[in-house]
């Protein structure tokens, strides 16, 4: 180090930024979940 | 097969996770924080591939009027928005300790914004237009159009003064920190491939229904 000081207290923000993409990975598998139940319910009304 | 792809690709990120969070060396200038860029980084790639991936749809069906290249076309467009949300939402959890700010209007960050605003449009559009082949052609026009704003965010770092830093390379990385950016990156995009492998199959289920419900119904068909 030549006089510079990291930057502390900054695990919440890591923390945050490590579960966002498990968050929108989840997020997105319930939504084709939920789409996977619509159409199914759809193909059973049609057949 | 798809579930095994899925699971192995999640095991493969949480690797990914583990050393980008506890094995890559600390920065001697920054310490710590710089560990949100093995995930901020990784996402805006895949945002840009993924819309890359969109307009290569979008290309390849307005050449062939082929209805799978329209498929693949808005689903990776919608996973590479996504993408997106996650890409601005890791820029903000980074801007904050090391520029003191959650958000500025930075020429990078509004032309993420921007590309956010018309993958969004182009979405939309797609569920205003009933008829499919009708709908197929207008989305892929926009598609080709709305992909210019994609060299413009990887450009602008470049093209105009911005508080966001330039492209990194391996050159001047660490070798630990470069070998972790790409594995994360990897890890990224095969989860993002499982996804899409349920969300082709998902799509091309929603058109055979679309195109048995738009039919006509035949005369034995008439109770």
């Amino acid at each position: 180090m030549t006089g510079m000081t990291q930057i502390q207290g900054v695990w919440e923000y890591i923390r945050a930024a490590y579960i966002a993409p498990w968050v929108v990975f989840i997020v997105y598998a319930i939504q084709l979940w939920i789409r996977n139940r619509h159409l199914q319910k759809l193909e059973s009304e049609n057949k | 097969m798809q579930t095994l792809f899925l699971i192995a690709a999640i095991l493969f990120f949480g690797f990914a996770q583990y050393r980008g969070l506890f094995i890559a060396p600390t920065d001697g200038m920054m310490g710590e924080v710089y560990r949100i860029l093995f995930v901020h980084v990784p996402s805006a790639w895949m945002t840009l591939l993924f819309f890359f991936f969109s307009f290569t749809g979008s290309l390849a069906y307005l050449i062939t009027s082929k209805s799978k290249y329209d498929r693949f076309s808005y689903c990776t467009a919608e996973l590479g928005l996504y993408l997106n949300i996650l890409t601005l939402f890791l820029g903000s959890v980074w801007a904050k300790p090391t520029w003191g700010v959650w958000w500025t209007w930075d020429p990078r960050l509004t032309t993420t914004t921007l590309l956010f605003v018309m993958y969004s449009g182009l979405l939309v559009l797609r569920q205003m237009i009933g008829d499919p082949e009708r709908r197929a052609k207008v989305s892929a026009s926009v598609g080709l159009l709305i992909f210019i704003n994609v060299p413009i965010v990887y450009m602008s770092v470049r093209w105009w003064r911005s508080i966001h830093q330039i492209q990194s390379t391996p050159k001047n990385m660490d070798p630990d920190m470069a070998f972790t950016m790409r594995l994360s990156a990897f890890a990224f995009l095969a989860v993002c491939l499982a996804l899409l492998w349920f969300r082709m199959r998902l799509a091309k289920r929603e058109s055979e229904i679309e195109l048995r419900l738009s039919k006509p119904p035949t005369q034995e068909g008439v109770e």
